[in-house]
């Protein structure tokens, strides 16, 4: 582990990931029990989109993807047209549409292939002193944000016509653009498949354990460093491609979570006590 | 003796002591086909690997510690150039953080500053022409007549990081132009009888192989990889191939094969699949490997055909 951090860019690494992975395991239990958890993968493909389409009109793709995903982000903060759709579905299809769109307007580039998005998206190993500053000031911004309004940000807006629809409404916006500014920053540092599984897998394994908000926010935040860190170290060990690693070791601590609790459940049972449930 | 001091050496530079004359130089390439021509020019004073094997796309790459460890040790880094590594390199050197090779210092080099690209983009407005790299067609290695280019640019590098064994080197150099050459002859020999063959490749990765040894290149199967063809482009290139009589689809084996059957089933070509690049088939080591593989798979496969 020391051997490791003794390199310069597999300390950059363990850094950058130890950040992406305290924030992303915050916001990540909203996102799960909002029901959202495509909204990531539709942020990105949105933000694909944006980097597309400035290639094709010779523009600054920067500034193209970052407008393309916060007018995205606002646009899946609506509350649900229709009740029967969930926003669950809707995510993925606004993720699918954005995929083929941002596949037919590279087909249309004099040139450029399909891969060239890739460009875009982040590789932890080679993250830049840059990225991290900048993830520093823009989570550390958002944290801030979600911590002083976090009464109004983070209750689940209920159904739409009640009274306060519209302050609701704007709470709600204020929620994705947080949410659609930490997701840009942080594909652009690690990748699609890293910051999902980010996202999604710590504050499942938290949703495992805990209900209370406090619990559930300390229990993802650990599952996530941990996870990390273990996914570099094996990376630096066995010589494989970090990202995937830590996805990786992601799956594994979920997969001892659920059997951990399914063995504490049955222990529960068996010695007659009313276990959690 | 000799293996002492070796050890000796190797040991010095792990401790970070100043390499002394006799370790070898550190080279790192993207490609194993310049790692195969920087051994013929280098000989013994170079240690070098490539960053890709021969059996992947060298457009892309998912970079492991291992990696980016070789070039934050390494003294040269040599890249193919014109856009190919353009998704990797970079990250790979912002990564490295070895101010010795970086764009601009003397362990960096791109060998493609001496090569004449083709398919440079004139007007950028023609999109009908399918992927266009926007500085050229980076696929030059698969011309031999280049591969002597190559040799050149990286004798002088090596020559510049090493002075006091310049002679070497350009001694090497020279020698490996002259195989080039005798060799050159021999590849033309065996592929005379199939010049002008109209074959249709995958992506235009065999133009500057075509053009040295006389194959027609009628069309693309997938103009941009990794986007399907339209049915309008699809019906074209059937149409084409069967008035071309083209008896041959050529495609690297890390593309999909589904559309190049499709397109054996329609007009009855054989689907060749070869290898682009030193190390893409085992028993391929070296520069002369590659072109004597390449010209018995195609001469093989155009007899057949004909």
């Amino acid at each position: 582990m020391l051997e490791m951090l003794s390199i310069p860019f597999m300390r950059q690494a363990v850094l950058a990931g130890l950040i992406l992975a305290a924030m992303l395991a915050y916001l990540g239990i909203h996102v799960v029990r909002r029901r959202i958890v495509f909204v990531d993968l539709a942020i990105a493909q949105l933000s694909a989109v944006g980097v597309a389409l400035a290639m094709l009109l010779d523009q600054d793709p920067i500034g193209f993807s970052l407008v393309f995903t916060m007018v995205g982000a606002a646009f899946l903060s609506l509350p649900a047209y229709e009740q029967r759709i969930p926003q669950e579905a809707i995510m993925g299809i606004v993720y699918a549409v954005a995929s083929a769109v941002s596949i037919l307007i590279i087909a249309k580039m004099p040139h450029g292939e399909a891969d060239i998005l890739n460009l875009f998206f982040g590789n932890i190993l080679a993250v830049t002193d840059g990225q991290i500053g900048l993830m520093a000031l823009t989570f550390g911004s958002v944290g801030l944000v979600h911590l002083i309004f976090a009464k109004r940000l983070i209750p689940i807006p209920t159904e739409p016509g009640s009274s306060f629809l519209l302050r609701a409404m704007s709470w709600n916006l204020l929620f994705y653009l947080t949410l659609a500014v930490v997701i840009a920053v942080a594909i652009r540092t690690a990748g699609v498949l890293l910051v999902f599984s980010d996202l999604i897998i710590p504050a499942a394994v938290a949703l495992l354990f805990a209900e209370r908000l406090r619990s559930l926010v300390l229990l993802s935040a650990v599952t996530g460093v941990l996870s990390n860190l273990a996914g570099l170290y094996a990376s630096y060990r066995f010589d494989l491609p970090s990202g995937p690693s830590i996805v990786a070791s992601l799956g594994v601590f979920l997969a001892l979570a659920m059997i951990g609790k399914s063995v504490a459940l049955t222990i529960f049972r068996r010695s007659g006590k009313s276990g959690p449930k | 003796m000799m293996t002492k001091a070796v050890t000796a050496v190797l040991i010095g530079s792990l401790l970070f002591v100043n390499p002394t004359w006799a370790a070898p130089l550190r080279v790192v390439t993207t490609t194993e086909d310049l790692a195969a021509i920087v051994r013929e020019v280098g000989g013994p004073l170079v240690e070098v690997e490539s960053q890709t094997r021969g059996t992947q796309d060298p457009h892309f790459l998912e970079a492991r510690p291992s990696l980016i460890l070789k070039a934050s040790r390494a003294d040269l880094f040599i890249e193919i150039g014109l856009g190919l590594e353009v998704g990797w390199v970079p990250a790979v050197l912002v990564a490295a953080r070895n101010p010795a090779i970086q764009p601009g210092a003397s362990g960096y080099l791109d060998v493609s500053r001496d090569i004449k690209p083709l398919e440079i983009p004139s007007a950028p407005v023609d999109r009908s022409q399918g992927d266009v790299h926007p500085l050229g067609n980076p696929h030059y290695w698969l011309d031999p007549e280049n591969g002597k280019v190559i040799s050149r640019e990286i004798a002088r590098s090596l020559m510049s990081l090493l002075p006091d064994r310049s002679q070497v080197i350009e001694q090497n150099q020279k020698e490996f132009a002259r195989r080039l050459d005798e060799a050159m002859a021999r590849w033309k020999d065996r592929m005379k009888p199939y010049e002008a063959a109209k074959v249709v490749t995958y992506h235009n990765s065999w133009t500057y192989f075509a053009r040295r040894f006389g194959l027609d290149v009628v069309g693309y199967v997938e103009p941009k990889p990794g986007v399907a063809p339209s049915p309008a482009h699809l019906n074209q290139l059937i149409a084409l191939m069967k008035q071309e009589k083209a008896k041959l689809i050529i495609m690297e084996p890390y593309f999909g094969r589904s559309t190049p059957d499709l397109l054996s089933r329609e007009t009855g070509a054989k689907v060749l699949v070869l290898p682009p690049s030193v190390g893409g088939v085992e028993g391929i080591k070296t520069y002369f490997d590659l072109f004597d593989y390449l010209a018995d798979q195609l001469t093989t496969a155009l007899s057949i055909g004909s």
